[in-house]
Formats: structure tokens, sequence, C-alpha cells
């Protein structure tokens, strides 16, 4: 076979591989499409849900634990692979503090003591500045810095659902996460 | 004992009120204002009797020309705000670093003052000649701590006064007349020409830009925010700077022009990339760099109209400029500016996952600049686009574009030079190739689920060190892989033994045919997320055996093989769905059997 | 009978376009200076960057509503198909470039 054949051939096989995999996956997708939708769902709702009680939870003992006060946040909604095969979903809130007075180390020190009386698994990276605490399918990431103490609470490892739920809950607005203070 | 006078611990530092990304938000709104204010007095000032060149004594009756001038007054004012604005943040921000220092030096102080007060506490009398000595060189250290602190205060107290005055000096219409008559007001057309002929060579276009004074980068960035967002060697922060006025001013002025009239199709994809920018943009504002409360996202690249109506936009998380490690994303096929999704998704994860690691500073962003086949419907049209995934030519133009790209990158940085990464994820591996391949400068080449490569080997490539995450099942990465030597549509398989990359370990996959394109998308997970991080932070990643004859399944296999168990699963499942239909039929029968005889009279 | 603005076809409606596109971006200008959320900033700067915007999001709001207009004017004539006096064209070649400040005007 010459080399142009062999071109040929690839390029056919090419769109024909294009072709069947978009209809399977169309098929594999809406194969009892309603039901699975419904059961991704509730996933993604136990997700949020998950997440919420993280940020009404630990995160608020994380904060007053730092002493550093809300300055803003954002609700992140996306897919978990490319636009023509979303996979699943991942949530992440990303909420952003005033620096804490106890300084890095302290502020990570003091976030780890919080994460470990909670109950949560705690990791110290290889970045001092870095603590991450898991909770079933739940992480919150604590960054301190001299600027700023980060959070995000979300889920790292793709939540698997159909590809229309990732796409439904990818398509939802950004959102700016509400957080009253205690003394409010 | 003898008394040993401590001195009182020095007192936090004032409150910051104004903080440098408070600044830089406002400036970012005044710019992206004064962008469309300028478009609209330019084209307003070009054809009044200002700009004619005979007899113009009657253009006080001119309503265009009294419009003209009377725009210019606003104009001038709002470039004044700008410039004030930015000059009030880089006080900020120099003001912020100095007060995370002496914050240091006085909890280092006030530390050793605590020290001083338990050995006193412990102390005999004996000692106490030792400890007041201690004492007085603590003392002299707070002396002069408390002068720096009160120093600060006035530099900070002076930044806000001089900015409050800068906007007052402005902030009437006869002030702003003045402002517009000001001889030494800069002509931004005269700046751009002493850039001559040098746009296209970042080194030239970097020290161009060195030279201005910043009322001269400010006029520019204002007046050509496309040309200044999208040179190559313009240091980042200013291009972020005008593409983020590009983008403010496209979505005001288009969503103006939305209400009262239909926009036109080049309009509305101007108007889509815009906003899906902006909006990203927004999603990040409350990112900083915890270091140095800097902005996290920084916009480098934003070329609405580019590619058919696409757009091109790159952008990063960190500064490239000042990064220890920078890693540059190229996605691919079905990528566009209007969806950014997952794109920004898989940036975000490894920029968090490099972050961790704490080998340094990172910056991780994606390049989106290129023409990547893309389908928004089937139209003959967009089936054609979409069927350009099966040739390289949009892979080897854009390849030249993102080298260019990349030269600029490595104009604009700063101090030693960063550790270089090009990521090319599906078709945008092929691009990364051909940029590589072009003499992109980088250090690291990663290219996933590539279906090709230009070259048969790595050494042919680049001098750069070639990684390849290759799942066994996606497909798209075995459109190369005919065997050793022989090329795909888009060229040879990089995981290839005898192309002599560094293979690394990444998930294989699912055997069913329907999850075949999740295999193709999944390289951001897992194990291939933890080896790109460590290539990313300057490790060796883990290594696999690249393919040899026999050892894989081609592509004919895979497809063959995978539709063969999903076929398996889906008669599986249907024939738990029939027996089901059977059972309910029979249940059902017996049950209307029953009822009918109870019924029965 | 009508008065007449001798100016090269396309130009009148080429204005009309032009002045509607001015109006588009300077609505567009004012409504951010006008909808800019301040954050991160002292009370004093707050208070002058207040007082300033105040003032150039109502210059630009003026400016913006003039473009309006003078875009009107342009849709006016096409819907009426002509001018009806003198003052009415010379109020319409003001808003032409200035090229064509001395375009005759004819008739009544």
């Amino acid at each position: 076979m010459s080399r142009r054949d062999r071109l040929t051939c690839a390029l056919g096989l090419t769109l024909v591989l294009v072709a069947l995999t978009v209809a399977l996956v169309a098929c594999g997708d809406t194969s009892d499409g309603g039901r699975r939708d419904m059961d991704d769902d509730a996933k993604v709702t136990a997700l949020e849900d998950d997440v919420s009680s993280a940020r009404d939870g630990v995160v608020r003992a994380v904060a007053a634990a730092l002493g550093s006060d809300f300055v803003g946040g954002k609700r992140r909604h996306r897919w978990c692979g490319e636009s023509y095969a979303p996979r699943g979903v991942r949530l992440d809130e990303h909420l952003r503090f005033a620096p804490s007075p106890l300084g890095v180390q302290g502020a990570t020190d003091a976030a780890a003591r919080v994460l470990e009386e909670q109950g949560w698994t705690v990791e110290r990276p290889g970045n001092p500045a870095v603590v991450v605490g898991t909770r079933g399918a739940v992480e919150v990431r604590v960054e301190a810095g001299p600027a700023a103490v980060q959070l995000d609470l979300g889920n790292p490892d793709c939540l698997e659902t159909s590809d229309d739920v990732a796409r439904a809950f990818a398509d939802r607005d950004i959102a700016d996460v509400a957080w009253e203070s205690p003394s409010s | 004992m003898s008394t040993v006078v401590v001195p009182v611990d020095v007192p936090a530092l004032p409150v910051m009120g104004s903080l440098p990304d408070g600044a830089v938000g406002l400036e970012n709104d005044l710019r992206a204002a004064l962008v469309n204010a300028k478009d609209v007095q330019a084209w307003a000032e070009a054809i009044s009797a200002d700009a004619f060149t005979g007899d113009a004594s009657d253009a006080s009756g001119h309503a265009l020309t009294r419009f003209s001038r009377r725009l210019d007054v606003t104009e001038a004012a709002l470039e004044r705000a700008v410039l004030a604005t930015s000059h009030f943040e880089d006080r900020l921000a120099r003001l912020f670093s100095q007060s995370l220092t002496l914050d240091g030096d006085r909890t280092s102080l006030n530390g050793d003052l605590a020290n001083l007060r338990a050995d006193v506490a412990a102390a005999s009398e004996a000692d106490t000649a030792e400890l007041q000595a201690r004492a007085d060189r603590l003392e002299a250290r707070s002396t002069r701590l408390r002068d720096d602190i009160a120093a600060w205060s006035t530099r900070y107290a002076d930044a806000e006064a001089e900015f409050v005055a800068a906007l007052a000096a402005v902030d009437t219409v006869e002030e702003g007349r003045v402002a517009a008559a000001d001889p030494g007001r800069v002509d931004p057309a005269v700046v751009v020409r002493t850039l001559g002929s040098d746009a296209d060579d970042p080194a030239a276009v970097r020290r161009w830009w060195d030279r201005l004074s910043e009322a001269e980068r400010q006029a520019v960035i204002a007046e050509l925010p496309a040309l200044v967002g999208n040179l190559a060697g313009v240091p980042v922060r200013y291009r972020d700077a005008a593409n983020r006025a590009a983008v403010g001013s496209d979505v005001d002025g288009l969503t103006a022009q939305q209400a009262d009239e239909p926009l036109t199709e080049q309009e509305r994809d101007r108007l889509a990339n815009a906003s899906a920018v902006a909006d990203v943009l927004d999603d990040y504002s409350q990112d900083v760099d915890p270091v140095t409360g800097e902005l996290l996202a920084h916009l480098t690249q934003y070329q609405p109209d580019e590619h058919s109506g696409d757009g091109g936009v790159a952008l990063f998380l960190g500064d490239p400029d000042v990064a220890d490690h920078v890693s540059v994303y190229v996605p691919g096929t079905l990528s566009e500016t209007g969806t950014l999704d997952g794109t920004i998704g898989n940036v975000d994860a490894l920029h968090d996952a490099a972050g961790r690691s704490g080998d340094g500073t990172v910056a991780v962003g994606f390049w989106l600049d290129y023409d990547a086949p893309s389908i928004d419907g089937f139209s003959p049209g967009e089936i054609a686009d979409l069927a350009r995934v099966v040739t390289p030519g949009e892979a080897a133009a854009g390849g030249r574009d993102l080298a260019d790209y990349l030269d600029g990158l490595r104009a604009s940085d700063e101090g030693a030079p960063a550790h270089l990464s090009l990521i090319g994820h599906s078709y945008g591996a092929t691009t990364s190739a051909y940029a590589a391949h072009d003499g992109a400068p980088v250090d690291d080449l990663v290219l996933l689920g590539s279906p090709g490569s230009p070259t048969s080997t790595a050494a042919g490539l680049t001098s750069a060190d070639v990684h390849v995450g290759s799942a066994d099942f996606d497909p798209i990465t075995l459109l190369g892989a005919s065997g050793p030597g022989l090329p795909g549509p888009l060229g040879y398989d990089p995981a290839q033994d005898s192309f002599g990359g560094q293979r690394f370990e990444v998930d294989p996959g699912s055997y069913r045919v329907q999850d075949l394109f999740h295999n193709h998308s999944s390289y951001f997970d897992d194990a291939s997320l933890s080896n790109i991080t460590d290539i990313v932070t300057g490790h060796d990643p883990d290594p696999v055996d690249g393919r040899h004859p026999g050892s894989y399944q081609t592509l004919d296999q895979l497809l063959v093989g995978s539709s063969a168990v999903s076929g398996g699963e889906w008669l599986w499942e249907r024939g738990e769905d029939v027996v089901d239909g059977v059972v309910g039929s029979v249940v059902g029968g017996v049950r209307g059997l029953a009822e009918g005889l109870v019924r029965f009279p | 009978m009508g008065v007449t603005l001798d100016v090269p076809p396309g130009v009148l409606a080429q204005a009309g376009k032009a002045w509607d596109d001015a109006h588009d971006k300077l609505t567009g200008a004012g409504t951010r200076l006008g909808n800019i959320e301040l954050a991160n900033l002292s009370t004093t700067v707050e208070s002058a960057v207040t007082t300033f915007l105040e003032v150039w999001s109502g210059e630009t709001a003026v400016l913006s509503r003039q473009a309006s207009s003078h875009s009107a004017a342009f849709a006016d004539l096409d819907a009426d198909l002509g001018l009806t006096d003198v003052a009415e064209a010379e109020r319409l070649r003001s808003l032409l470039p200035f090229a064509f400040h001395d375009a005759p005007i004819e008739g009544e």
C-alpha cells in the first residue's frame, strides 16, 4: 500500500470513527436518559448540599480560628471533560478572606487543627502555605498568604453524570457566594 | 533584683483602607469607558474642522466639531483619572509589600520582647546588666521600627491624598477643558510611531515599552487596546490591562447597540466572545495571588473577530512574567472563545495542583488563538470546519502563531528565565508540536491524546524534552499509530517507542465504545494530572513504555473490540427489559384474568 | 416645496449610522461609569471617585443623548424623504463631516 493510499484509508477511517462514535455516544447517553438524569440530578444536589454544609460548618470554623474577615466568593459550575464529552461535574466554591493576623504558618496550623477536630482527613502538601482537608467527596483547600487567605471547596474528583446533566450544570450562571458574618 | 526596663510591644500597622486590587478594579472600569469614548472622539475629530486643512474659520458653527471638542474634554479627564489610578495602584502595591516586611519585623521584635520578659521573670540579680543591655538593643530596634512604620504611614497617607487631589483636579467640566488643552498631553499616535517596524520582534517591543513613560504607556493602551493587548513582548500586566479594556468596551458598546437595533452576525459573534471572556474574568474576580494580593487572572490575548468569528483568546492564572514555572495549555478540536468551560477547568486544576507542590511560583494559562476545528451546527460550512480536523493545515498555521506568542512570553519574562512548558491536547497537541518544530522556546513539550506529530522522532521535532500522555483506549491518539514510521492523517504517533519521547502514565480509559470520547477528555484527572503537574514544576513524570508493534490495539481493533463489548452490554440490558416485559405481561394477564373472574356474575 | 442639501449619495445615510454608533458607544461608556462598584478603597478615596464619576458619567450621558438626537434627525429625513426648511438643512449639514460644511442648500 502506498503512502497516499494509507493516508486515504486513515482519512476515511477517521471520518467513519467520528460519525460512529458521535452516534454511539449519543445513543449511549440517551438510552434510559430520563431515569439516569434524575439519578444524576440527585447526585449533584447531594454534592451541592455537602459543599454548602462544609461552607457553613468547617469553613466558618476555620475562618473564625484564623480571625480573617470574608472578602468575597464565587461558586463555579463546571463539567469535567470537554464540550463533546463533559463526563460529569465539578463544583468549586472559591472564598477569599483578609489575611490572618496569625501569619502564614500560624494560619495553616490553625486551619489544620480545626479540620482535624471536625473529622476531616488533613494533608500538608509541599507548599507550606497550603492545607488540604478531605471528607467524602468534598475537599477543602486552604491557602494562607500575607495578602489573603483563600479557601476552595468542592469535589476534586469528577462526579460522573450523563453529558446532558453535566452540560446543564455548567450552563448555570456564575454565582456570588452569600456569606453572613456572625455578628450580622 | 534590679528592674529591667523592657520596651512595650510595637502595635500593628494601620490598616490600608485602599488596596491594590481596589485600584485595579477602578482602573479597569475607567479604561473600558475611556476606550469607547476615544473611539467616538477619534471618529468625530477626524472629520471635524479641527482636522480640516483649509479655511476653518466657521468651525464654531459646525455642530459635529463642537461635539468632538466637548467629548475631547471628557476623554482628557478620563485619561487623567486612569493615569492617576495606575500610579495609585503602583504605590499601593509597593506600600502593601512594605507593610508585609514591616509587619514581619514587628512580629519578630515582639517575639524577642516576649522572650526577654520571660527571661527577666526567671532571672537572678546577676543577670540584670546583661538583660538590660538586651532590652536597650531591643529598644533601639523598636525605635527604628516605629520610625519606619510612621514613615510608611505618611507615605500611605500621601498616596491617598495625591490620588484624591489628582481626581479633584479634573472633577469639573472646566477642569476637563484645561486638561484637554494641556500642551503636555500625550499623543498616542506619536508614541506608537516610535515603535517603528519592530512590532514583530518581541525583544525590541520589550525595549520600546521599557523606554516609555507611564503616561505614554497608559495613553497607548487606551487608544489602541487591541494593539497593546496582543503585542508580543509587552509585559503581561499591561497586556492584561489593555485586553480587559477591550473586553469591557465591547460588552458595553454592543450591549447598548443591541438594545435598539439588531446586531450583524459579526457583531453577535464579537459580543458572544466578549461576554464569554468577561464571564471568566468575573469568575476569577475574587482570586488573588495570596502573596502579592494582585488579581490572579491575566488576559494575554483577546482577538474577538479572528478565526471566522470563533475569536482568539489567551489567559493565565498567575503572572507568567514573574513566575518560576510557566505553562501554556493548547486545547483542541471544538474549542473556541465562546466555550471556555472545559479549557479553564483544566487550567485551574493544573494551577491548583502545581501550586500545592511548593516548588516555586507557578503561572498556568491557555492559548486559544488558532482556528481549532469547531462546529456550531450542521450547516455545510460548519461540517467543513469540523472536517478540517483530519488535516494538519490549521495546526501548522496555529503553530507559527503559538511560537510567536511564546517568544513574547520569553521577551517579557523578568528575572531568571522561567521554566516554560507547552501542553497540547488533541488537535492542540498537533498544533503545539508544530510550534515546537517552528522553534518555540520551551523547555518541555507535553502531548496529550495527540492525533499526530509533524515529525517521526522527538529529536527531529524540538530540542525540548518531549513527554507523551496517550491513553490506550483513546481512539484519537491512535490516529497516528499506523505503526512505527507510518503517519496518520495528522502525522506520526508520538507515543510510539520509536518516536523517542517519554511516555508517561495515564489511565487507559473505559473499553466501551460510547466512552471512547470520554477517554480522550480525561487527561486532567488522577495519574495523568499528577504527571503533568510534575512536568510543569520541573520534575520527571512516572514513565511507561512507548508503543511497540503488536503491543497495543490499533484503532480498528479498538473500535471493533469496544463495539462488541458495548453491543453485548446493550443486548444484556435489552434482554432484561424483554424478560421484564414478558413477566409483566404474564402477571398483568393473570391479574386481569383473576379480576375478570371475580367480577364474573 | 422642500429644500435640498447637495451632497453625494449615501453621505446622509452614512452620517446617520455613524451618529447612531456614537450614541451606542457613549451609552455603553456612560453606563459603565455610572455603575462602577467600588471595593477595597478607603472612604476618602471612594468619596473623591464618586464625585469624579458623577460629573463625567453625567457629561457622557449628555453627549450620548446628543448623538442619539443627531442620529434621529437623519432617520427622520429618511422617513420624510426630504427637508422642509433651510434651518433643518443647515442643522443636518452641521452634523456632516466638515468637508461638507459649505455644501449648497437649494430650494424654498
